[in-house]
């Protein structure tokens, strides 16, 4: 059972806001895809499991490439200034 | 026969140019568009300018690449450059992409028009299509029941007609699942075998690009197109050999298994008629081995607690800043990001987002993504050790039940469940293959899943083309109601 505390924990830690109004109907849901998500608890791992798996990535060389460019990577900013992206909400 | 053959040949024969094809389609788009709502963008002068030069291709004597003129449509998460790409979220309704996803590259290099962008599941995450935010698509086959998911937008385009095939993706089942619940032929490639490179990211270590066509010689032309290393996505290798030259090699010999665990809670038309495609199989030489995956009730929880872990830290990019839906108005940096993506996520991705903030919080991470790794690896071992030792390929549903009504309401949990059958083969990377077998007793379709090794997409798309010849294509059902041209 989640507390409200704990809730708003996970909440504010995904950057994300929620009403309190909301949070009782929340709650319910991520218990009980939490619950379901424990079902891991009770299976057994297989001890070779526990050893470093093959990397995902086949390797190979850097290679210096030409980057994306900065006056198109802006286009989609909300607001950008001498080449940069402008971050905060500064009140407005 | 392969619709992709067919229209091409139409194309050479001078039954129509390239430009009446791309108009014809966009014509069926412009009456069915909106009813089954299978687009998001449509990008008619885009498809008409690449039609226009295989016209011009076909004028001067040129042959054309396998699926040159033929028009076909991407999912919405796949990057388009200067077209729209929204993954069905209001948090990139806006956003233009400055570059080409690898796959479309290499599409476009075989002037494919491109009809539109189809719509999906927000940011990939659902079974239904339902929680695009421009409403779900519909199922040609019974308007009042949903596409499936997530591809949902590239099942109905093809289904009803609306596009020659499509491009989907897959982190779950997205593309298998929507082709059963459609009657079209879907391919999850082995992870690795087509390149990541301008897919929007879901959850990394399971997402795969893959085909949805009427059938499995397009699949294989299709997946023949896209399978090719590409330094820009490091999990990258390429199919091991292509496809199309091995279609005819038939099932002969080869041990396919079967595992109870996979028919458990399975509707029963839908058991009957997977059974009765696997004993079709065996009609055409094909062994059938008994094998069992008791690891696979875990495979749910594991895929969810991976996928979710994975995109709570992939979406965090989404802050208002870069791009995307961004509010005007905030007290300072923090409020902004946070109000930008409450405002920007729909309530299913805002579910998945604090379900993977929490499994890799201080305090849980070891109870819950830890031990997902860990089991990760021994479902792995599992199917490897109890599962291919003994047999070439796995048969299986490729869902458990036929295409749900819109609307119907199933808890978060209860959606989930539908993928019980699809997220192995994402959690192990391989390669697997839904095709029609079948209807239930409504006239729905069913489909049929095909699990291969590793890099055996070859191998799988050949057994596919076994059943389906064997089957007469009796049950593509998708050529019965629309695919017109």
């Amino acid at each position: 059972m989640f507390t409200e505390a704990e809730l708003k924990k996970i909440i504010g830690l995904a950057k994300l806001y929620v009403d309190d109004a909301e949070l009782p109907e929340l709650a319910r849901e991520l218990e009980s895809t939490v619950a379901f998500a424990g079902q891991v608890a009770g299976a057994e791992v297989e001890p070779a499991a526990k050893e470093p798996g093959a990397p995902l990535s086949a390797l190979r060389d850097d290679v210096i490439a030409p980057s994306l460019d900065r006056a198109l990577i802006l286009e989609n900013a909300r607001k950008a200034e001498n080449g940069f992206f402008v971050a905060g909400g500064g009140g407005k | 026969m392969s619709k992709i053959r067919s229209l091409q040949q139409k194309l050479i024969r001078g039954d129509l140019s390239a430009t009446e094809l791309t108009q014809a389609y966009l014509d069926a788009i412009a009456r069915d568009g909106q009813t089954l709502n299978a687009y998001i963008s449509t990008t008619p002068e885009l498809a008409l300018e690449t039609a226009a030069k295989v016209d011009a291709k076909l004028r001067a004597g040129e042959t054309l690449a396998p699926l040159e003129g033929v028009p076909m449509a991407l999912k919405d998460n796949i990057c388009t450059q200067g077209v729209r790409t929204t993954c069905a979220s209001r948090m990139l309704d806006n956003y233009v992409p400055i570059y080409n996803a690898t796959v479309w590259e290499l599409l476009r290099a075989q002037n494919t028009p491109m009809l539109g962008k189809c719509n999906m599941d927000e940011f990939a995450m659902g079974s239904t299509c339902e929680n695009s935010y421009i409403g779900g698509a519909k199922n040609p086959h019974d308007l009042s029941r949903v596409a499936g998911g997530s591809s949902g937008g590239s099942a109905s385009a093809v289904a009803g007609g609306l596009a020659a095939w499509t491009l989907g993706s897959d982190t779950g089942g997205s593309i298998r699942q929507p082709a059963s619940f459609c009657g079209l032929v879907g391919l999850k490639p082995t992870y690795g075998a087509v390149s990541r490179y301008g897919l929007v990211a879901f959850a990394s270590s399971l997402d795969q690009i893959g085909p949805l066509a009427t059938c499995v010689e397009d699949a294989a032309l299709v997946f023949d197109a896209i399978s090719q290393r590409d330094a820009r996505d490091m999990t990258s290798r390429g199919a091991r050999e292509p496809a199309l030259p091995r279609l005819h090699d038939g099932v002969q010999g080869k041990r396919i298994g079967i595992a109870d665990e996979f028919f458990d809670g399975a509707q029963p038309d839908v058991v009957q008629a997977v059974t009765a495609g696997a004993k079709l199989l065996e009609a055409q030489g094909a062994e059938l081995v008994k094998v069992s995956f008791p690891r696979l009730k875990y495979a749910l929880p594991v895929y969810y607690i991976l996928a979710c872990a994975e995109a709570s830290s992939n979406l965090s990019r989404y802050d208002g800043i870069r791009y995307g839906t961004s509010v005007d108005t905030a007290n300072d940096l923090d409020d902004m990001i946070c109000r930008s993506r409450s405002e920007g996520f729909g309530a299913e991705v805002k579910r998945r987002i604090l379900l993977g903030t929490f499994v890799l919080s201080s305090g849980y991470f070891d109870a819950y993504y830890h031990k997902a790794r860990l089991l990760k690896e021994s479902l792995i071992r599992e199917l490897e050790r109890d599962v291919f030792a003994h047999c070439d390929m796995l048969l299986t549903p490729t869902v458990p039940m036929t295409a749900l009504k819109s609307g119907q309401a199933l808890s978060p949990v209860g959606t989930y469940l539908t993928d019980i059958c699809t997220v192995s083969a994402n959690i192990a990377g391989l390669p697997a293959l839904s095709v029609p077998c079948g209807k239930d007793v409504e006239g729905l379709p069913i489909g049929l899943q095909l699990i291969g090794k590793h890099f055996e997409d070859a191998q799988l798309l050949a057994a596919g083309y076994a059943f389906e010849t064997a089957s007469a294509g009796s049950f593509l059902t998708s050529l019965e109601m629309g695919c017109r041209l």
